[in-house]
């Protein structure tokens, strides 16, 4: 009964099951009667009988996702597992776009997409649409490498409208990464999803490294792949394991976490993360890295502190804090795992009712990152009629 | 291109030879890296130089400037916002407490004003506004002259200088209000000291304290009036003390002379009234003819009459200086006024009216000779006021535990308006002044006898038809009467009879009295010079013999002869202190008062000779 007035539901499922998932989902969240849902999916499940069963049923409803490098459930960080938020139609306007080809996006598509979206708008559902404000959140394929010019094209067309968003993972596997829309998973493609919404709400995004001195200047690359052959001319693996103190032999992805590298433009530094190391000696990255780019080692802070200061900051500007829709590199995860302090990373998330997903790159007006938390906290309505 | 080294000097020496081949091999390999580097970081420069499509980096890296851009400004718009709301938020609060500041300063009762140090007014309350009679708020801006024109605000300026000084300034001025009417201002100059300490203005509290000023000066006035009012019944009340200390003095003075009048008539009257009486009695004892007769007679009551006046007259004094108190006890009232009625129904026989008395068998609380006094002053005065034909009355009658004794008359009365004024001495009553010579003291005597025994007296009278005294006295119970004999003829003579007084006319008139009566006698002024010395009968000594020798001090001296003890003697005094009487007779004396009258004289000798 209160769920119909609640202006998002969350909801999750263990199942390993793909239609016993969605099923479940389906009995928590189909009583709200929401107008989307928006769900992140292990990459484990099997992702026809995902499409079937939401087909079966979410029919009528807008729905939209992606796989991930891990969840962030009602139970906190979490693996394995299907889980979803459902948006009220009355709190929320919710337009979907989908980019099925991401290599050939340009402004120009970017420019019809985002008209498309906000002609959309127009048929409204909310209570109150003039004080209503969009947020935009872009779901990407995590291996396309394409977030740069995609994200460039997007922000151009969309302006002012605050975005968010995260590129799709698979648990590390680097395989394929898939995203959901318009009834199927797509690879190479993109969910663009603008939500018109009277609920306060705040885009952010946050990191917890500090620079250190050294510097590595990107001397060979193929940028388009996201590999760096050289760092200061030397081979990149061997050059980053000299400038972290680490044998090359050793490099993995926790390490790749604990030691980022960051470049940095005007007065902020943009970490850069390494997905792996290649065979030949050379780094594959997880975002666009070109000749001549200079990396700097970073070193991270504790990651809660952070984050509490952040969420703090943003409760005392926009009120209680209803949900937040997180994207959380999962480097951070790796970091969090080696410091050991998951279970209270899923703590902060459970009390401060986030839900999200682990991604393989954040998205932050139209900037693609890596190593960050990046989301939006949206508030509790602060003039609900009686 | 040329960095193929060209080795001229192999053969030379191989080891060094090949140690700065290696090092020359690394310096060449650290200068191809640094010209990598340095060709990568032209080369993203330039690309960064470029257009924004030349590649993903590219592209992120635009993105980012972008992002960067944007978030600058809108951290910016939103620090602008922030501030924006923040004053927002101040002016609101702001806002508030000055609607705080204005309704309450627009209700207390004073005018305020703030005023920059410029002299420009930032702050005006309505009783300010509204005493100048200027719109509110209308003030705001102006400067002082605005609200006090040139001329005031000339007047005011030492102040404002005083004030920007730094110094706080209370002064007092007049100004005109709104209706054009002169207030009078009391005003308060308060320095504003900025954080820096500058005098950035002034606060300025206005009270008119017009009707306060009015009011003290009313009360000064008020009291200048009450100062000079009483200063006036000071005055008044100084002269009035000064008037009546005069007239007490003069009083006092009279007194004096009352006293001194009263002395010399005890002193010096009585004493030749004594001797003029006492010859006159022994004329009478002279074979005189039936004119010389009557003259002697009336000459002895002229003198009576003279001595009855001079006693009253001490008397009354006495009894105004409390000297006299009566000697109460109980009384049988019959033989007092059977006494009395014998004797005044031959006088009024004489005079020709009817005298009646009516016996009664009571007994009173009174002193016996004050009664006896009391009533033969009012029967006299029936007698006196009543014309011939009519009739005087002596009664008693019971009332309760009172006797009332009466005397009625149908004399000529006394009018209403008039009661009063018969008990005052030397008041007679007009119709009486033609008929009767008298001095009026009567009726005082009576009064004053009256109030000391506790009789209360009461007239009744009806001019033209009579009048009743009447007074009360309480009943005691009877005791046993014993018959009251009438004074037998003095037959038994030949007494011996000692008379000493210093005044040797005194002695001479007793002497003839005396003789007269068949008494042997000796007088003269000391006993030792008496012829015969054997015991007398009696002794008469004057109390107040010459140089304070007391008669009492004679007799001791007599007594205590041989023999002499038993000796009675009869003291002759014009002192009548009832002290004195009641220590003579404590010493068996007994006492007769100056003027000593024949028949007193003779009724006393015939009790201590013959013990009657």
């Amino acid at each position: 009964m209160s769920a119909c007035s609640d202006p998002i539901v969350a909801a999750m499922s263990a199942a390993p099951d793909a239609s016993q998932a969605v099923a479940e989902l389906a009995a928590q969240l189909l009583p709200a009667k929401p107008g989307f849902v928006l769900f992140f999916c292990s990459a484990e499940y099997d992702r026809p009988a995902l499409e079937q069963a939401f087909a079966r049923h979410f029919a009528g409803v807008t729905l939209a996702g992606c796989t991930t490098a891990g969840e962030i459930t009602p139970r906190g960080y979490d693996q394995g597992t299907l889980c979803a938020l459902a948006f009220s139609a009355s709190h929320f306007q919710v337009a979907l776009a989908c980019i099925e080809d991401l290599a050939t996006f340009d402004l120009l598509q970017a420019q019809q997409l985002v008209d498309a979206l906000l002609q959309h708008r127009l048929q409204h559902t909310l209570q109150d649409p003039q004080k209503a404000r969009p947020f935009v959140l872009t779901l990407l394929d995590g291996l396309s490498a394409q977030e740069e010019m995609v994200l460039l094209a997007l922000e151009t067309a969309l302006g002012n409208i605050a975005h968010f968003g995260g590129s799709a993972g698979d648990d590390n596997l680097l395989s394929a990464t898939h995203i959901f829309a318009n009834g199927r998973f797509f690879q190479g493609a993109a969910a663009v999803i603008m939500l018109h919404t009277t609920l306060p709400f705040e885009v952010f995004s946050t990191h917890h490294v500090s620079a250190l001195t050294d510097k590595l200047v990107v001397t060979a690359a193929t940028t388009d792949m996201r590999t760096v052959q050289e760092l200061n001319a030397e081979p990149a693996a061997l050059a980053y394991a000299a400038a972290i103190g680490c044998a090359a032999a050793d490099l993995n992805a926790t390490v790749f976490a604990m030691h980022p590298l960051a470049v940095k433009i005007g007065k902020d530094y943009y970490v850069r993360s390494i997905q792996r190391v290649n065979p030949d000696g050379s780094l594959t990255f997880y975002c666009a890295v070109g000749l001549g780019a200079v990396l700097t080692t970073m070193q991270p802070q504790p990651i809660l502190p952070d984050l509490q200061q952040r969420f703090a900051d943003i409760e005392q500007r926009i009120g209680e804090p209803l949900i937040t829709i997180g994207c959380d590199c999962v480097l951070r995860r790796l970091e969090s795992t080696e410091r050991e302090t998951l279970t209270q990373a899923s703590e902060f998330f459970r009390a401060h009712r986030v839900f999200g997903f682990n991604t393989y790159g954040e998205h932050f007006q139209g900037v693609h990152l890596n190593q960050t938390f990046t989301g939006v906290v949206i508030a509790k309505p602060v003039d609900r009629a009686p | 291109m040329t960095n193929t080294p060209s080795l001229q000097q192999a053969g030379n020496d191989a080891g060094q030879e090949s140690v700065i081949k290696q090092q020359l091999l690394a310096l060449q390999a650290e200068n191809q890296k640094l010209r990598k580097i340095n060709q990568a970081l032209i080369e993203r420069v330039e690309a960064g130089q470029n257009a924004v499509h030349t590649g993903p980096y590219a592209a992120f890296q635009h993105a980012a400037v972008l992002a960067e851009q944007v978030r600058e400004r809108t951290a910016e718009l939103s620090h602008a916002y922030d501030e924006l709301r923040r004053s927002v938020r101040y002016s609101e609060t702001l806002a508030q407490s000055e609607r705080w500041i204005r309704t309450i300063t627009d209700h207390v009762p004073a005018m305020i004003a703030y005023l920059s140090a410029a002299g420009i007014y930032l702050f005006t309350n309505r009783g300010y506004d509204d005493f100048y009679g200027v719109p509110n708020g209308s003030l705001l801006n102006q400067t002082l002259d605005a609200a006090h024109g040139p001329e005031g605000a000339a007047r005011l300026a030492p102040y404002v200088l005083q004030v920007l000084s730094g110094e706080q300034v209370v002064f007092e001025i007049d100004e005109q209000n709104a209706g054009g009417e002169w207030r009078h201002l009391l005003k308060t100059y308060v320095p504003h000291r900025d954080e820096q300490q500058q005098i950035s203005g002034f606060f300025v509290l206005n009270r008119d304290i017009t009707e306060r000023k009015r009011t003290s000066e009313a009360l000064r006035q008020a009291n200048l009036h009450l100062e000079q009012r009483v200063a006036e019944r000071t005055s008044a009340l100084t002269a009035l003390n000064q008037q009546l200390r005069a007239a007490t003095a003069a009083a006092e003075q009279a007194n004096q002379s009352k006293s001194q009048l009263l002395a010399a008539v005890s002193h010096d009257v009585l004493q030749p009234l004594n001797a003029a009486r006492l010859f006159n009695g022994a004329l009478l004892e002279q074979q005189l003819d039936h004119n010389q007769q009557q003259l002697a007679l009336s000459a002895g009551r002229a003198l009576d009459d003279v001595g009855d006046l001079l006693r009253t007259l001490v008397d009354l004094s006495k009894l105004d200086a409390g000297q006299l108190l009566p000697d109460c006890s109980s009384v049988a009232l019959g033989p007092l006024l059977a006494a009395l009625a014998s004797e005044f129904a031959a006088l009024a026989a004489s005079k020709g009216l009817r005298f009646r008395f009516i016996a009664t068998s009571a007994t009173a609380q009174t002193d016996p000779a004050w009664l006896t006094r009391i009533l033969r002053n009012l029967l006299t005065n029936a007698l006196r006021y009543t014309p011939p034909g009519g009739a005087v009355l002596l009664g008693c009658r019971r009332r309760g535990d009172h006797v009332e004794i009466q005397v009625l008359d149908s004399g000529v009365g006394i009018a209403d308006e008039h009661l009063e004024l018969i008990f005052q001495e030397f008041q007679r009553l007009p119709q009486s002044r033609a008929t009767e010579a008298g001095l009026g003291l009567g009726l005082a005597i009576v009064e004053r006898l009256c109030r000391l025994l506790a009789h209360p007296l009461r007239v009744q009278s009806v001019p033209d038809r009579g009048s009743v005294f009447a007074l009360q006295l309480p009943v005691t119970a009877p005791e046993p009467v014993l018959p009251q004999l009438m004074l037998p003829a003095l037959d038994k003579a030949n007494a011996s009879i000692w008379v000493i007084d210093n005044d040797a006319t005194i002695c001479q008139a007793m002497d003839t009295l005396l003789t007269s009566w068949g008494y042997q006698v000796q007088s003269g002024a000391d006993a030792a010079a008496f012829s015969a010395q054997a015991k007398p009968d009696l002794l008469i000594v004057d109390y107040q013999l010459a140089d304070g020798l007391l008669g009492t001090t004679v007799a001791q001296q007599l007594k205590s002869q041989a023999g002499f003890a038993d000796l009675p003697v009869l003291m002759i005094t014009a002192n009548s202190q009832q002290q004195l009487a009641i220590e003579l007779k404590q010493q068996g004396y007994q006492l007769l008062y100056k003027p000593v009258r024949p028949l007193q004289l003779k009724s006393m000798l015939r009790h201590l000779l013959l013990g009657v």
